[in-house]
C-alpha cells in the first residue's frame, strides 16, 4: 500500500508547482481576452491582441524581440557548435578547459549586463581603448553597442552567456559521435572537415536545434539584459509587457497580458518543436546502441 | 587419420628462466614449409602488409611491445588472443587511428609513419559497426565512394553489386535502424568493401551474433576473401573462428605475439604452455627428464588395462570428458561420447590408456 503511494507522494511538488503555474497561465490569458471582472472588464475579445499586432510601436516590439532572441540563439548555437568541433579535435572534452569554459553559465545576467556597459559602452573599456590609440577621435565616436535599435549590446550579452551554454550542452554527444561514428568516416577516407560535415554534425543537428530553441525562447521572455541593455525604442517584448503591467491605468492590464500571451504562443510552439526534436533523439540513439 | 592427428604429445624442457619452453618432436615440424598456404611466410612473396618492431603506449602504459608482423598479399590472417590483449590496438595502429610509439607499419611496401588514416587504404569492420545511423543501407554503403568523389551512376550500381554479394538484394532504401544485427553486419562489410581496401581488418565484427548467424557470417567474409583476395586480418577472441578461417594465425598475450603460424601449426606445434593452452586444456605429463604436454583428445582410454581409473565422466552431448586416475597423477582426456557408452564406462570403472601417436615419438605410460 505505502509503496503504492511513494510515487503520487513523491509528484506532490512538482504537482503543486504544476497548478501554480497553470492558475498563472490561466489567469494571464484569461485576462489578455479582456477579462478582468474587478476592472468592470467583463466581455471576452480579441481586441487587445488585433491592437497589440496592429499598433506600431507594439509590432515594432514584437519584431524586435524576435530578432535579438532569434539573432542570439543563431549566433550562439553558431559560435558554441564551432567551438565544440574545435574542443573535440582536440581531444579537450573534460576537465579543467570545460569547467573554465563552463564558467559564464553560472554567472548572473544582470552582472553580464554591467560587463557588457562597462566594456561596449561610449564611456567603456572599448571605447577608452580606440580612443588611447588614436583609433577614435573621441569617445563619442565610438559606435552604439549599447542601447541601440539593434540590441547589439543585449546580444553580445547573450553570447557571452550561450556560447558556453551550447558547448555545454551539446559536446558530450559531440565527442561521442566523433570518437566512434567520426573515427569510422575518416577509416573509410574521409578526412577529419569532411568526416565533421557529412557524419558528425548531421548527427548533432537534433540536439543543436534544441539548444537554439533553448536559448531563443529564454532571449524572447527575458526581461533584465533588455530593460538594462536595450534601446528607449523600440522596447522589448517582456519590457513593453512590463511597463504595460505597472501602467497607472489599470485598463491597460489586459495589452501586458496580450504581450505576455504572444511570447507565450511562441515559447510553447518551440517547446512542441524541443519536445520532437527530443524524442526523435532518443529514439535514434537508443537504436544504435542497442 | 591417425597420422592427421597423431601428432598431439609436446615436449617440454625446463629452462632456467622459468618458464618452460615447449619443443616439438615429430616429423611435421621439420616439414613446416610443406604445409603453409600460398605464400604466407615464404621470404619473397608481395608482402601487404609488414610491421616492424611496433611498440604502442596508451596513458604510458606499454600496450603493444616488440610487434613484427609479415602478412602476404591475399593472405586471411587471425590475429588470436583473449580480451585486453592488444589486438584491437594493433588493428587501430595499422589503420592510423592510433599512433605508435615505435616501430614501423608498411602497407604495400609503402612506410606509413605519417600517413593520416584516411590515406592508408587499411578500413576496419568495427566490433560496434559504427552504421552512420542518419543514412539509409545504401547510403552508407555509398559513403566511402561519395568521399571519392565517384560518379552517381557508378556510386549505385556498385551499391547494388555490393548487397548482393553480402546476401542483401534490395535493401538500398532501407533504414538503419529498421535492421536486424545480422544485417548490419553485412552492411557494414559491405561498406568497407565499397572503400576498395587494400586491407580488410575486421574487428571482431561477428562477437555479437548468435552461433548460427555467426558461423554465417563467417563463410560470407571467406567466401568474400576468395572472391576478391584481399588481404584480410580478423581480430577474434574465438580459437574455433580464427582455425576454421585464417590461412594464418597470430596468437597475442599481453601486447605481444607470442607465435605465428599456420592453424594446424599452432595448434600441433605451440611454443610454449600459454600458446598451447589458449587452444584448450592440457596435460602435462612427467617422462623422466622431460615434461610432456598432450591434448585431452590425443588421450585414448583402453578397454583392457588395470593401471587407471575412470574418476568422473563429464557429458557434453557429441563429446565427453573424462578424468582419469593415473599412476602419473589425474589425466583429463576428451572422448566420443558414443564410444565411451559402448565401452559402458562408469566412474570407478579399471581401464588402460594410450597416447594417440603416429609420429615416431612414443611415450611409455606406467
Amino acid at each position: 500500500m505505502g509503496r503504492k503511494r511513494t510515487p503520487y507522494l513523491l509528484l506532490v511538488p512538482q504537482m503543486f508547482l504544476t497548478v501554480l503555474l497553470l492558475i498563472g497561465l490561466i489567469t494571464g490569458i484569461t485576462q489578455s481576452f479582456g477579462v478582468i471582472p474587478a476592472f468592470g472588464l467583463t466581455e471576452p475579445t480579441f481586441r487587445y491582441y488585433r491592437e497589440v499586432l496592429t499598433k506600431p510601436d507594439l509590432v515594432r516590439s514584437v519584431c524586435y524581440s524576435l530578432w535579438i532572441a532569434f539573432v542570439s540563439a543563431l549566433l550562439s548555437a553558431a559560435a558554441g557548435v564551432f567551438l565544440c568541433a574545435v574542443l573535440v579535435a582536440g581531444h579537450r572534452t573534460k576537465g579543467k578547459i570545460m569547467r573554465i569554459i563552463q564558467l559564464p553559465i553560472i554567472v548572473p545576467h544582470v552582472v553580464v549586463a554591467l560587463f557588457v556597459v562597462n566594456l561596449c559602452s561610449q564611456n567603456g573599456l572599448l571605447a577608452r581603448i580606440a580612443f588611447g590609440l588614436g583609433l577614435i577621435g573621441e569617445q563619442q565616436e565610438f559606435p552604439m553597442l549599447i542601447y541601440d535599435r539593434y540590441g547589439v549590446g543585449i546580444i553580445l550579452a547573450y553570447l557571452w552567456k550561450e556560447i558556453p551554454f551550447i558547448i555545454y550542452f551539446v559536446i558530450s554527444l559531440m565527442a561521442n559521435i566523433d570518437r566512434k561514428l567520426g573515427e569510422a568516416a575518416v577509416n573509410l577516407g574521409a578526412d577529419r572537415i569532411r568526416a565533421f560535415f557529412c557524419v558528425t554534425l548531421p548527427l548533432c543537428a537534433n540536439t543543436i536545434c534544441s539548444g537554439f530553441l533553448i536559448i531563443f525562447v529564454f532571449a524572447l521572455g527575458a526581461y533584465e539584459l533588455p530593460f538594462l541593455l536595450g534601446a528607449t525604442v523600440p522596447k522589448a517584448l517582456p519590457v513593453q509587457a512590463y511597463i504595460q503591467y505597472t501602467h497607472p491605468d489599470l485598463q491597460n492590464r489586459p495589452y501586458a497580458m496580450a504581450l505576455n500571451g504572444i511570447i507565450i504562443v511562441i515559447s510553447l510552439l518551440s517547446a512542441a518543436v524541443y519536445f520532437i526534436l527530443i524524442r526523435k533523439n532518443l529514439k535514434d540513439l537508443s537504436k544504435t546502441d542497442s | 587419420m591417425e597420422q592427421e592427428y597423431g601428432c598431439g604429445i609436446l615436449c617440454l624442457n625446463r629452462i632456467p628462466s622459468g618458464g618452460p619452453e615447449m619443443v616439438w618432436e615429430s616429423k611435421e615440424h621439420k616439414n613446416r614449409s610443406g604445409l603453409s598456404p600460398k605464400g604466407v611466410w615464404s621470404e619473397d612473396a608481395d608482402m601487404s602488409l609488414k610491421i616492424e618492431n611496433l611498440e604502442v603506449k596508451l596513458q604510458k602504459e606499454n600496450i603493444l611491445q616488440e610487434i613484427s608482423l609479415d602478412i602476404a598479399d591475399g593472405a586471411f590472417v587471425s590475429l588470436l588472443g583473449a580480451s585486453g590483449c592488444g589486438k584491437s590496438t594493433l588493428l587501430k595502429c595499422i589503420a592510423g587511428l592510433l599512433e605508435a610509439e615505435k616501430g614501423s607499419i608498411r602497407i604495400d611496401g609503402k612506410e606509413m609513419n605519417g600517413v593520416p588514416p584516411e590515406k592508408r587504404g587499411a578500413v576496419i569492420v568495427f566490433q560496434d559497426l559504427r552504421l552512420f545511423p542518419h543514412m539509409t543501407a545504401g547510403k552508407n554503403i555509398a559513403f566511402p565512394m561519395r568521399i571519392k568523389n565517384v560518379p552517381k551512376e557508378r556510386q549505385r550500381e556498385q551499391v547494388r553489386r555490393l548487397l548482393e554479394a553480402v546476401r542483401l538484394p534490395g535493401y538500398e532504401n532501407r533504414k538503419i535502424r529498421e535492421m536486424s544485427g545480422g544485417q548490419m553486419q553485412r552492411v557494414a562489410l559491405a561498406r568497407a568493401l565499397a572503400a576498395e581496401p587494400k586491407l580488410l581488418l575486421l574487428d571482431e565484427p561477428f562477437s555479437g551474433l548468435d552461433e548460427n548467424l555467426r558461423a554465417e557470417m563467417g563463410e560470407l567474409v571467406r567466401k568474400l576473401h576468395r572472391e576478391n583476395g584481399l588481404t584480410t586480418v580478423l581480430v577474434t577472441h574465438d580459437k574455433q573462428e580464427a582455425l576454421k578461417f585464417s590461412d594464418r594465425i597470430v596468437l597475442m598475450s599481453g601486447g605481444r605475439i607470442l607465435q605465428q603460424d599456420s592453424p594446424r601449426e599452432i595448434f600441433r606445434h605451440p611454443v610454449n604452455r600459454e600458446a598451447a593452452e589458449f587452444f584448450g586444456r592440457m596435460n602435462y605429463i612427467q617422462s623422466g627428464e622431460e615434461v610432456i604436454g598432450v591434448r585431452p583428445f590425443d588421450i585414448r582410454i583402453l578397454p583392457e588395462g588395470e593401471d587407471c581409473m575412470v574418476k568422473k565422466i563429464s557429458f557434453m552431448g557429441e563429446t565427453a570428458e573424462v578424468i582419469l586416475d593415473t599412476p602419473k597423477g589425474e589425466i583429463f582426456c576428451t572422448a566420443v561420447s558414443g564410444t565411451l557408452e559402448e565401452l559402458g564406462l562408469v566412474p570407478g570403472s579399471r581401464v588402460g590408456m594410450e597416447m594417440k601417436s603416429g609420429s615416431r615419438l612414443s611415450v611409455r605410460v606406467p
